[in-house]
């Protein structure tokens, strides 16, 4: 069985092989050559001569003269009624990232089950990626609804200081707007062309189609996070805010492609929670075995997009902080050190509940297949792991005391628990977690196989060995570095933990994918999960939901009395940080908000297959 | 035996490349160590 196969098993217990899909060597040779292609023009310092573009700026800057970034006062700030601009802004915004998100995240894993189902003839695959692709159809126009307003309420609102943005980003804003015409129209192509285009030469229009349509998506990520991170690190403007650069130089500041590569990946985790709770939903109402089965299957496949995308997230944002501390100790220290740093156990009790959540499914899920009465003993250690390690994540630093305690505590860290509040601890608990999850994953996998290489005895020695050695690893190196030697050396084993994580991931993929060749499948009862384990794909959007509505509150805050960090004063009456109680509240109204629209949003999708069946004749009331 | 040759290879291999890989890394950040792993500078 190819390793592709091996994914998912190949049959629902009441389903049939589909007929493969026949495509010629040339159209395969086109299409991946329009991928490389892409690929290249998605590579920000290739898409286009960053000195070329300079040297044209430069000429035309010569001529044009920049205002530097005005004193903003009074009435340069608007309100509605007695409404706060920023509260409104702020759920308004919010709403407008969650949905976006979401439609930008679907298309990215549709085209490649897409292509999945065309490479392994399976047509199950090809109909999950429509069904998912139905979903985000009606969260697009919601999404553009809501950018909308957003933009209004910035004009109308801060009317000053997008004026100033303006400015700096010139006609950049309108390449966002041609980009959404062009992202519409391949939207809607790709998505009603699906049957007409759907087999033969025609099928790979279609994924050029999907590769064109994600193209897009990420551009326009792209180009909305320069105006972030513009505003957290400005580049391509002196200090007084006149633009001094090209827009290349403006838009390519030290946080733009942390971002980028930490939002890109962080859609897609997001988005596979959200369809993988449309899954768990329609197979919970389902009213056939079948329908059943095959909305089990969905959410399998959804929790595995989650969590596949979810593993290195971790690190894409450690990048992120970290270039945010090379920027400015003082926005660093804000974040992580000082007055938001306890949004930052928050954060850890909510990725806690997301791999606690995604974990228990597997190991529900598990229950599909006999073959896993060989792995369920190994269930209790991982759980183990996984509380212990969530545990030492969330104990704080710095604890919240009032002079008696600090007084009888002997300081104002505790004596036994304090060492677990700082970063190296934290460290080990993260990679020991993200472990624990990946070995969840494999022992599933391997559930519905019985290995048959004559070297099946080292393989699973040498996966052994690497998962002990690297977990012994990761605690050498957060213990000795982390708290015996100096915070150069604490730092940078940092990297050597992710590098153990990334060595165990690795391996267990090459190693497994190597070993299941020729391997015996048993028989998976698709469908048979218990009904508490598919509530966890219902806590996985609600937890990745306001785990985004918390970090954007983070890198919003960082900024802390500034529009534009140390070039434009903030001179509102909302100058400050918002206190941790207030924005909890916000995060909430934003995250249930959402989750209300994306109920919409399924039985929209839903409502598309009801039918309503044609009433019996009816006598004329007349007669 | 043969089992316990698999485990002690398993377990050789997967030393050496935490260790190699844990020099590597530190060296790249120019945070050279000993041979004992404690740090050179």
């Amino acid at each position: 069985m190819s390793p592709l196969k091996s994914l998912t098993t190949a049959r629902l217990s009441t389903g049939s092989n589909q007929s493969a899909l026949i495509l010629p060597r040339a159209m395969q040779t086109l299409f991946v050559l329009f991928l490389m292609l892409s690929a290249l023009m998605l590579v920000p310092d290739l898409a286009w001569s960053s000195e070329g573009a300079i040297a044209t700026e430069a000429v035309v800057e010569d001529v044009v003269e920049h205002e530097p970034a005005p004193v903003m006062g009074p009435r340069d700030y608007r309100q509605i009624g007695s409404m706060s601009s920023r509260s409104f802004v702020w759920v308004i915004a919010q709403l407008h990232l969650f949905l976006a998100a979401f439609v930008l995240a679907v298309p990215l894993f549709v085209t490649v089950i897409e292509w999945i189902g065309v490479k392994t003839g399976d047509q199950r695959y090809d109909d999950m990626a429509h069904e998912f692709m139905k979903v985000s159809m009606t969260a697009y126009s919601l999404t553009a609804l809501f950018g909308g307003t957003l933009a209004f309420s910035l004009f109308l609102l801060y009317p000053t200081f997008m004026g100033y943005m303006m400015e700096v980003f010139g006609n950049q804003v309108m390449v966002y707007a041609l980009l959404f015409f062009l992202e519409s129209g391949v939207l809607y192509i790709y998505y009603y062309s699906w049957y007409a285009l759907r087999y033969g030469n025609k099928k790979y229009i279609h994924l050029t189609l999907g590769v064109l349509l994600n193209g897009v998506g990420t551009t326009l990520l792209f180009v909305a996070n320069a105006w972030a991170t513009f505003m957290m690190a400005p580049s391509g403007v002196d200090d007084a805010g006149v633009v001094t650069g090209g827009i290349w130089d403006i838009m390519r500041g030290p946080l733009w492609n942390p971002l980028n590569l930490h939002r890109f990946v962080a859609n897609i985790a997001f988005g596979g929670a959200i369809v993988g709770a449309y899954a768990g939903y329609k197979m919970l109402s389902a009213h056939t075995m079948a329908e059943r089965a095959h909305y089990d299957w969905m959410g399998y496949t959804s929790n595995f997009i989650a969590v596949l995308a979810f593993l290195p997230l971790p690190f894409a944002g450690y990048w992120l902080m970290a270039e945010i501390y090379a920027y400015s100790q003082q926005m660093g220290i804000t974040a992580m050190g000082g007055i938001l740093a306890w949004l930052f156990i928050v954060q850890a009790v909510l990725i806690g509940t997301i791999l606690l959540a995604a974990n228990y499914y597997l190991w529900n899920g598990m229950s599909r297949c006999a073959g896993s009465s060989r792995y369920t003993w190994l269930i209790k250690y991982i759980a183990g792991t996984l509380v212990v390690s969530f545990l030492i994540w969330v104990t704080p630093h710095t604890l919240i005391l009032s002079a008696k305690e600090i007084a009888a505590l002997g300081g104002s860290h505790h004596p036994l628990l304090g060492p677990f509040g700082i970063m190296p601890a934290k460290n080990i608990a993260v990679n020991l977690m993200l472990i624990g999850t990946f070995l969840s994953f494999q022992l599933y996998r391997r559930s519905d196989k019985v290995i048959t290489v004559p070297w099946a005895g080292f393989g699973n020695a040498l996966m052994v060995a690497i998962y002990l050695i690297a977990i012994a690893n990761v605690i050498f190196l957060g213990v000795y570095y982390g708290y015996f030697t100096n915070t150069v050396y604490k730092v940078g084993s940092s990297v050597a933990q992710v590098m153990s994580t990334l060595i165990v991931i690795i391996s267990g993929v090459v190693i497994d994918t190597m070993m299941f060749k020729g391997a015996k499948t048993l028989p998976v009862k698709w469908g048979q999960i218990s009904n508490r384990g598919v509530y966890a794909l219902f806590a996985l959007p609600i937890a990745f939901t306001w785990l985004m509505a918390l970090m954007g509150y983070v890198r919003s805050s960082v900024r802390t009395h500034w529009h534009v960090y140390t070039v434009m004063k903030d001179n509102s009456v909302d100058n400050f940080i918002p206190n941790i109680g207030h924005a909890g509240n916000m995060m909430t109204v934003a995250t249930i908000s959402f989750l209300a629209i994306v109920l919409f949003i399924f039985w929209v999708a839903s409502l598309g297959d009801t039918k309503q069946p044609k009433p019996e004749k009816i006598a004329n009331p007349a007669q | 035996m043969n089992m316990l040759k698999n485990w002690i290879l398993s377990f050789v291999i997967a030393i050496a490349v935490f260790y190699t890989m844990d020099h590597a890394i530190m060296s790249m950040q120019g945070l050279p160590l000993n041979i004992n792993m404690t740090p050179a500078q």
